[in-house]
């Protein structure tokens, strides 16, 4: 079992060394610039061209492999299909382009617009896949929950648990490779009783399936009881006021990273508001 | 000859940075209805062997025979149906009452026979058979896995893998966190199932249930196999190297001989040895 999408990847990176609480800031506008309209497609298609390279050059800064980018994209080949099938039946509103094909037959008109609409969402899940990777392959788990506490820090006038909420996260975030390994060591227990995960009858590999749920169940309830008991017999307070080992601090480098960023988001949003950018760019084939 | 190792090296995560080679040529054999005991310290490869010799890992150079099935690191070289192995190793992990997970303990003990294709007559019937082996009272058989104390959820996972009448038993740390009764009872259980013919391998850091109930022992030091000798002459060395703790009859025999005495240890094996040799010393009859 391997567990590869944005795990943290100890590199001493520029965006690395990025305060997280920025890095958290950065990754959400840059996600607002990817799901934006641009009117049309090829101002569409150009904008998302932009924040693809931008993407493409902090992923290569973070040292991320792109094999670990294909493989990722090789489980969502299924998607791809289903978008294109549905956007192909779906009918289009107010089509640019010509048509690519009719059927006769169902009086059903197939417009260039659902290729270009799946491939607009295609692009815009692969991004999504990059951005949230940068984040989590160059940010500590324990940074990104005490950046989002942060965040939370001003709800706590209106008695929002942001400290639980963020131990909770950070709990959660610290058994992942444990239940990982009890998993894979049920497994081999499994396995030795002659079950097997992969081959055989569907309704075989279902009761297969049983015996590995169970007994993880059972393993991560005892888990999170004896967690409960060995913090409480720490004196763990929720509401307790704490000190912590690793301070928050920002740099110059931050600075500089949030204008540009902010910069970058505004001339986005602009781009998208302002009715002149929406066919500043045409293709050749596009009506409108 | 059930268990062959020949030049078997194994490797975590190739080709990565966290590569780590877990077994460094091991080569060894295990007769046939042998009783042999695996140490080493916390580490040293042991349970990635044992899991070579039910094919849950594929050697990354070297093969491993048992009982006619062939786990080599060529794919073309394994054996067909090469998890078909599992049926006659048995193989006890480390805290087995995580592998529960039936509604009833007699349906959980026959799981696994079910699994190598017993009819689910017979592998209830099997199923009963390892529950009274193991000691579990029939009044336990309907009854939830998860209601069961410790000590008896061991007992029945353990009667889960003994259901299929396995060659060859593979036991990791079995007495690992039982009190000193249940832990006695349940190596009994192993000498009884050894006496009934069985080959059995047994993974533990406690020398003295090896001195008791092994006849061979293979000492395992950084993936590497240090020394396969029986239990008496491996006491008689400096096994400190090897992070292993003398037996307490083998202390107590040099702390005797320390103070005076000069028992010869390599004629020692039991209390019933001692006693004989400390009559001879006094001048009776041995």
């Amino acid at each position: 079992m391997t567990f590869t999408l944005g795990k943290y990847v100890p590199y001493n990176s520029p965006v690395h060394k990025l305060d997280p609480r920025l890095k958290i800031l950065a990754t959400i506008l840059l996600m607002v610039c990817v799901f934006m309209n641009y009117g049309s497609w090829a101002m569409t298609f150009t904008m998302e061209a932009i924040i693809f390279v931008i993407a493409a050059v902090l992923l290569y800064m973070t040292r991320t492999r792109i094999t670990t980018i294909l493989r990722s994209l090789k489980s969502l080949w299924m998607v791809i299909i289903f978008l294109l099938l549905i956007y192909a039946i779906m009918p289009t509103n107010n089509p640019t382009f010509p048509i690519a094909f009719r059927v006769e037959a169902w009086n059903w008109t197939v417009y260039w617009d659902s290729f270009l609409q799946a491939g607009k969402i295609l692009l815009r899940l692969i991004m999504m896949i990059e951005l949230t990777m940068i984040l989590t392959s160059s940010t500590k788990p324990l940074d990104l929950t005490f950046a989002l506490e942060w965040y939370m820090t001003p709800l706590k006038v209106i008695h929002f648990p942001a400290h639980e909420i963020a131990m909770t996260i950070s709990i959660a975030l610290r058994f992942i490779p444990t239940i990982l390994e009890d998993t894979t060591r049920v497994m081999k227990a499994q396995e030795s009783r002659g079950v097997s995960f992969t081959h055989g009858k569907l309704s075989r590999r279902i009761a297969a399936l049983t015996s590995l749920i169970i007994p993880l169940f059972v393993s991560a309830f005892m888990r999170s009881d004896e967690l409960a008991n060995a913090m409480e017999c720490r004196g763990y307070d929720p509401r307790g006021k704490r000190t912590r080992y690793r301070m928050l601090k920002w740099h110059w480098y931050d600075f500089l990273c949030l204008f540009l960023v902010v910069a970058l988001a505004t001339a986005f949003i602009w781009v998208a508001v302002d009715p002149r950018f929406s066919s500043f760019l045409k293709f050749p084939l596009e009506v409108h | 000859m059930p268990v062959k190792f020949t030049d078997v090296f194994y490797t975590y995560n190739p080709k990565t940075p966290l590569a780590s080679e877990a077994l460094n040529g091991i080569s060894f054999t295990i007769d046939d209805g042998s009783f042999t005991a695996l140490v080493g310290r916390t580490g040293c490869g042991k349970s990635t062997l044992v899991q070579h010799i039910n094919a849950l890992l594929n050697p990354s150079q070297g093969e491993v025979e048992v009982n006619g099935f062939l786990n080599a690191s060529d794919k073309k070289k394994r054996s067909k149906k090469l998890y078909q192995v599992r049926g006659v190793v048995g193989l006890v992990f480390q805290f087995p009452e995580y592998q529960l997970f039936e509604e009833t303990v007699e349906k959980d003990v026959a799981f696994a026979p079910k699994n190598f294709g017993m009819s689910p007559e017979e592998a209830l019937e099997a199923a009963h058979k390892a529950l009274a082996s193991v000691g579990i009272p029939e009044s336990y058989y309907q009854r939830s896995p998860f209601e069961l104390s410790g000590g008896e959820k061991r007992r029945v996972a353990i009667a889960g893998i003994l259901a299929v009448r396995p060659k060859i038993l593979v036991v990791d740390e079995p007495t690992a966190g039982l009190d000193p009764r249940g832990a006695k009872a349940m190596m009994d259980l192993f000498k009884k199932v050894h006496e009934e013919g069985t080959t059995v391998i047994l993974v533990t850091h406690d020398m003295n249930l090896v001195l008791n109930y092994a006849e061979r022992v293979i000492v395992m030091d950084h993936g590497k196999i240090a020394k396969i000798t029986d239990p008496v002459s491996l006491f008689q060395e400096d096994i400190e190297q090897y992070s292993l703790e003398t037996p307490l009859l083998y202390r107590f025999v040099k702390d005797l001989n320390a103070k005076g005495f000069s028992l010869p240890l390599e004629k020692i094996k039991d209390l019933e040895s001692l006693s004989r040799e400390l009559i001879a010393k006094k001048g009776g009859k041995k």
